[in-house]
């Protein structure tokens, strides 16, 4: 079931979350759409983080390490952290089907944050938030 | 027991990623507050202003009531207050006589002010405790 991908599939991106209306907008036009065949990675584990990406259609395999973790289908996404850090894929995603995606780049991503830094202190709260989730800091 | 501000800062998440410069400054920035035991540093429920690094001394960590961690020198809180001065999710106690370094979100504004690129290393720090917390995070 493929979807349209729409500035409101970004709104639910947990990092993004807390962004305006505009910014999630600024964000969406920032990507751009790209195709995987089947048994083509889209990203690769270890590998620099260089993107972000919300899947329109199509089935993705998550593997680590050699092994299938999960599958993953159109709305969701992966690559959030990677925007922000560049830091190393986690896993591998490989096309299962013939799969569609919108992309947002960490450069571009990165030179959006440069041009508004309102947005940079958006994305630490959200982070610290996550952090605080996943660490049980107290606050 | 005199202790480094500045090599205890660099061990916060939020600061983990930041230059000897933002450390500097931050470090020469903050304020020393002392709490007799059995006082409420903080209070869920209450706007928070501040975050907090314990030099000396134990706290306890409760929500509504139930304990939740015990804190001691080098641990801190109030990251988010500092970030967006939201509500406190937990009340923190002193256990023993308690001496903190605090900083405002004035103060850290204004070190914000003058180390503009600083924000954009914050979040590159949280990003690393997020990936840190979440081993199965897909990045």
């Amino acid at each position: 079931m493929a979807i349209t991908p729409e500035p409101h599939h970004f709104a639910s991106v947990s990092v993004l979350r807390g962004l305006s209306a505009d910014e999630i907008a600024a964000v969406h036009q920032l990507s751009k759409p790209r195709e995987f065949a089947p048994g083509e990675a889209l990203v690769t584990e270890g590998e620099r983080g260089d993107s972000f990406h919300l899947i329109a259609d199509g089935e993705a395999e998550i593997v680590v390490g050699g092994e299938v973790l999960g599958t993953l289908g159109a709305g969701d996404y992966f690559g959030e952290m990677s925007l922000i850090d560049g830091g190393p894929r986690t896993a591998s995603v490989i096309a299962v089907s013939p799969i569609r995606t919108l992309a947002v780049t960490t450069h571009d991503f990165q030179r959006l944050l440069e041009r508004n830094p309102n947005v940079t202190r958006k994305l630490l709260v959200a982070m610290t938030t996550r952090a605080r989730a996943s660490m049980k800091l107290t606050d | 027991m005199a202790r480094n501000v500045l090599s205890d800062l660099s061990k916060v998440p939020l600061f983990s990623e930041c230059s000897d410069k933002d450390l500097r400054m931050t470090a020469s920035s903050v304020k020393e507050v002392e709490h007799p035991e059995g006082k409420v540093v903080v209070r869920e429920g209450q706007s928070g202003v501040a975050f907090f690094l314990i030099a000396e001394g134990t706290a306890k960590v409760t929500v509504k009531g139930r304990t939740r961690a015990k804190l001691g020198p080098g641990d801190s809180f109030g990251e988010i207050s500092l970030l967006d001065g939201g509500a406190r999710t937990a009340t923190v106690t002193a256990t023993s006589p308690l001496v903190l370094y605090g900083l405002s979100r004035w103060v850290f504004n204004s070190i914000l002010k003058d180390q503009p690129d600083m924000i954009a290393r914050l979040l590159a720090g949280m990003a690393g405790a997020v990936r840190r917390a979440e081993s199965g995070v897909l990045d």
